[in-house]
């Protein structure tokens, strides 16, 4: 259901893996490139990390909202945005990757998954 | 990837082709997951009507273009593969001009069934499997591939076999074109006495049908 939203992606310079992850950690689906990426796996820990930072949110800023969620580490990035009420939108991608476009892509793909939850 | 504005996305459709009637100018993005990868296909449209199309290998990067690209499309849906279409809004006459190998050289919108002569020749154009054609009395079944009709037989109110069997159907167009109706399906195995061997006749005989209608309605 969601080969729209993972090809448009998938399509990007330096994004090696996409994945729509319910936020309890289900893997709804998903794709990478590279075939050592278990997607499944980065599913479940996206959604750790997504609900660890709302709590953080809620705790410093006292509001329990999250617009993008980003990790760096000299490998690669991992960025999760909200896709509707019970979904996060993860790309996977390499360190050089532009940041801006993924992001730009990330959002309007993520209100793609909302409105077809 | 083309140029365009981002409409909607649908994902409540029997045939998402038939979401081409919704489109002014612009073009239906469509994803799907095949034994060779993730593939991204583009059926450009213009008053409703299919004018082009791409489709591109996600993972490969390799593409293919026109009535073969639209083939693999339709082989697509008719194996309900797509889950979903967005709708751009785009100006496909310059899209056309930097890309004429997107040009489809079929007129309508091919459907996996249904009674309109347009919609049956695009499908004859772009069809790759089995599709039984009956007007009520009589009924043929027939074997198309990349545009040729390859095997046909009739099945009820006749036992023609191979041409014989398409130029029985293209005797009965009067009725076709009134009472008839097609429908997409796997076929039975044919036989080597069904093997077509004028593979374009019923396509080019359907065409003159076409025409000839064109120019009494002018008249």
């Amino acid at each position: 259901m969601f080969e729209n939203v993972i090809a448009d992606l998938l399509r990007v310079d330096g994004v090696k893996g996409v994945a729509v992850v319910s936020k309890d950690g289900l893997l709804i689906e998903g794709q990478a490139s590279d075939r050592t990426i278990d997607v499944e796996n980065v599913a479940a820990m996206v959604a750790t990390i997504y609900g660890t930072s709302l709590n953080v949110s809620k705790e410093v800023f006292h509001e329990e909202a999250v617009d993008m969620v980003t990790l760096e580490s000299p490998k690669g990035k991992i960025i999760t945005v909200e896709a509707g009420e019970n979904a996060v939108l993860t790309v996977l991608t390499d360190p050089k990757v532009n940041l801006g476009l993924v992001r730009i892509y990330l959002k309007r793909n993520a209100q793609k998954v909302a409105s077809m939850l | 990837m083309l140029p365009g504005k981002y409409v909607d996305v649908m994902t409540d459709f029997s045939d998402p082709l038939e979401l081409a009637g919704k489109v002014r100018e612009g073009y239906l993005k469509l994803a799907w997951k095949s034994e060779s990868g993730l593939k991204l296909g583009y059926v450009l449209v213009k008053k409703g009507v299919i004018v082009g199309s791409l489709v591109e290998e996600i993972l490969g990067n390799s593409s293919i273009s026109g009535d073969e690209a639209f083939r693999e499309i339709f082989d697509a849906v008719k194996r309900s593969l797509i889950g979903a279409v967005e709708i751009y809004e785009a100006d496909v006459e310059s899209i056309l001009e930097s890309h004429p190998r997107m040009y489809v050289t079929f007129v309508g919108v091919p459907s996996k069934s249904g009674r309109d002569l347009d919609s049956f020749l695009a499908l004859l154009r772009v069809y790759r499997g089995g599709v039984e054609i009956q007007d009520g009395s009589k009924a043929w079944e027939i074997y198309v591939e990349n545009g040729r009709v390859k095997a046909a037989r009739a099945i009820k109110g006749s036992d023609y076999r191979g041409d014989d069997a398409i130029k029985d159907i293209l005797r009965e167009t009067g009725h076709l074109l009134t009472d008839g109706m097609y429908t997409v399906g796997d076929p039975h195995e044919f036989s080597p006495e069904d093997t077509v061997r004028r593979t374009d006749l019923l396509r080019e005989g359907l065409e003159l049908v076409k025409e000839k209608r064109k120019v009494e309605k002018g008249f």
